[in-house]
């Protein structure tokens, strides 16, 4: 009961490099989707099998969901987003394997998401709109607000880093406990439980981040 | 001093859990009634609505989580320690 | 510090590239399907759509050329509903003037037949006239003496039955015996008329002498109930009488 969640588990070095159980468990999910995507679509047809199917269920299905929060054509934000929704669930369905621990249950990999989210929300905005017309938008409704509009894209970075992050520490801390008090079979419930958590808090990640990209865009206001 | 400040800590962070379980839980309780209620009134809205629910529990939950979090930093990375 | 930089950067950079690789292997590729899929099925529809035009098309030149069709067909009716009403008419016309033809040339053999039948008729009756006056004629007393002779031997030749009916009944009824002759007798005649009467028919008859022209010729004795005539008109008056069923029939 001595393990403290909230340090990185360094497992080597590289060089001066410390890399930590996430960047190892991401590279392996990176390997596995670089090895099997060019395979599952190695000659796309018309007429899909089942694999081709599945893939194409997902995409079209993460498509119509970002089309409805940001009323407008989602294919210019798939790369991002999609990626951010099938990155997560890969990741927070890691504790599934023996051995692993999802990446998100420690500070590292949802800040650096948070990061790309929290720059690639003013690249869109900027794209979108102008420079002028985007950096514009922190002074309304009054330029009294600007301080407390700067703040708040702050906070919801960092409420979206530390959200993922707690949900997915705590469940893993909180199946760290079971296992330390009951050992056998308890768990199992909870890993299912966890698996939900999972699959729900990538969907709100990726949620909340579509509404801050439309939102810079001037889909909605947000 | 050392463990003066380790039983403070101990003890906010009991109390910041306690208090992080008994609001989000009333919240979560309000949430399902609510939701239970639109269920019974409007049976074929049921998947649309329980798929909002979990998704807005989940939201409510990250409050108890923002507690808990704040509990083990004083548990386990008080910076006020060593 | 809790953070440890060196796996931000290492996770940022490591999403940046899972990024990539989504995007090179899934996005794109499901993208393109799709959208090939999608014109697919626009070129299908659009297909279908041509066959339906090429459909309704031919079904318009169809339907046009049936009527045509059908207006040909009723202009060849027309045409032959119309010769034949003209072949009618011909033959009713050729029918009503060989009828015509045939009624004029009864009517005159008609006419002539019944000429014909005037002619020999009028010849029949020219000989039946002279054949009545021939008959009425003959045998016929000219004469007053003659003519007394014929009553006479008349008289002779009934039977006593008929004779003294006549004499009773001039008797009876002291009626008049009337003799009407057709000329004026003389005296002397009137006398031989009355004696020769007398003694047939006894003392008491009264007789008296008249003329009618119309007897032609000869003489009637009156008596009061009966008519005893032998001129030449109850002759012919007679022989007409029998012709008359003859002529009747």
């Amino acid at each position: 009961m001595n393990a403290n969640p909230l340090l990185p588990d360094t497992l080597f070095h590289l060089g001066p490099v410390p890399i930590g159980r996430a960047v190892v468990t991401t590279w392996v999910i990176m390997a596995a989707l670089a090895l099997f995507l060019p395979w599952a679509l190695r000659n796309p047809s018309m007429k899909p099998g089942a694999v081709q199917a599945v893939l194409e269920i997902v995409v079209t299905t993460i498509a119509r969901q970002l089309r409805e929060i940001l009323g407008r054509d989602p294919w210019p934000f798939m790369p991002l987003l999609g990626s951010l929704f099938i990155y997560l669930c890969l990741a927070n369905l890691a504790a599934v394997f023996p051995g692993a621990s999802p990446p998100t249950g420690h500070i590292e990999t949802p800040a650096a998401l948070a990061l790309v989210v929290f720059l690639s929300v003013h690249v869109f905005g900027i794209s979108s709109r102008g420079a002028r017309r985007y950096l514009r938008h922190y002074l309304e409704p009054s330029p009294l607000l600007l301080p407390l509009n700067v703040l708040s894209e702050l906070t919801r970075t960092f409420s979206l880093m530390i959200r993922l992050f707690g949900n997915m520490m705590s469940h893993e801390f909180v199946i760290a406990i079971l296992v330390f008090l009951a050992g056998f079979l308890l768990p199992v419930p909870f890993l299912l439980l966890g698996i939900m958590i999972g699959i729900i808090q990538a969907y709100i990640f990726t949620v909340l981040s579509a509404v801050y990209i439309a939102a810079a865009v001037g889909a909605v206001e947000a | 001093m050392d463990i003066a400040i380790e039983t403070v800590s101990i003890i906010a962070a009991a109390i910041a859990v306690s208090f992080g379980a008994i609001m989000p839980a009333f919240a979560e309780g309000r949430a399902l009634a609510a939701a239970m209620d639109a269920i019974a009134r409007q049976p074929e809205a049921a998947g649309t609505i329980s798929r909002t629910l979990f998704v807005g529990l989940a939201m409510i939950e990250t409050m108890a989580i923002y507690c808990l979090v704040i509990a083990l930093l004083l548990l386990y990375a008080n910076p006020f320690v060593g | 510090m809790l953070i440890d930089w060196w796996t931000l950067a290492i996770q940022t950079v490591n999403f940046l590239v899972v990024v990539w690789l989504l995007n090179r292997f899934l996005y794109k590729p499901v993208r393109r399907i799709i959208e090939e899929r999608e014109a697919a099925d626009v070129r299908a529809v659009s297909e279908a759509k041509k066959k339906a035009d090429d459909a309704e098309a031919a079904k318009a030149d169809y339907e046009q050329k049936a009527a045509e069709l059908a207006k040909s067909q009723r202009g060849l009716e027309a045409e032959l509903h119309a010769t034949m009403r003209k072949e009618r008419d011909t033959m009713l016309e050729d029918a009503r003037q060989e009828a015509d033809g045939i009624l004029a040339e009864a009517r005159e053999r008609t006419e002539r037949e019944r000429m014909e039948a005037l002619e020999g008729l009028k010849e029949g009756i020219a000989d039946l006239a002279g054949e009545m006056a021939r008959k009425a004629l003959s045998g016929h007393a000219s004469n007053g003496e003659a003519q007394l002779q014929q009553v006479l031997s008349h008289l002779d030749g009934l039977s006593d039955q008929s004779l003294s009916d006549l004499r009773s009944d001039l008797e009876d009824t002291a009626g008049a015996l009337e003799i009407v002759s057709a000329s004026e007798l003389g005296e002397a005649e009137r006398q031989r008329w009355q004696s020769a009467l007398e003694r047939r028919l006894g003392n008491g008859a009264r007789i008296v002498f008249s003329v009618d022209p119309s007897l032609i010729e000869g003489s009637e004795l009156h008596f009061p109930h009966a008519v005893l005539s032998f001129s030449v008109a109850d002759r012919l008056r007679q022989l007409s009488r029998e012709m008359k069923p003859a002529h009747d029939a």
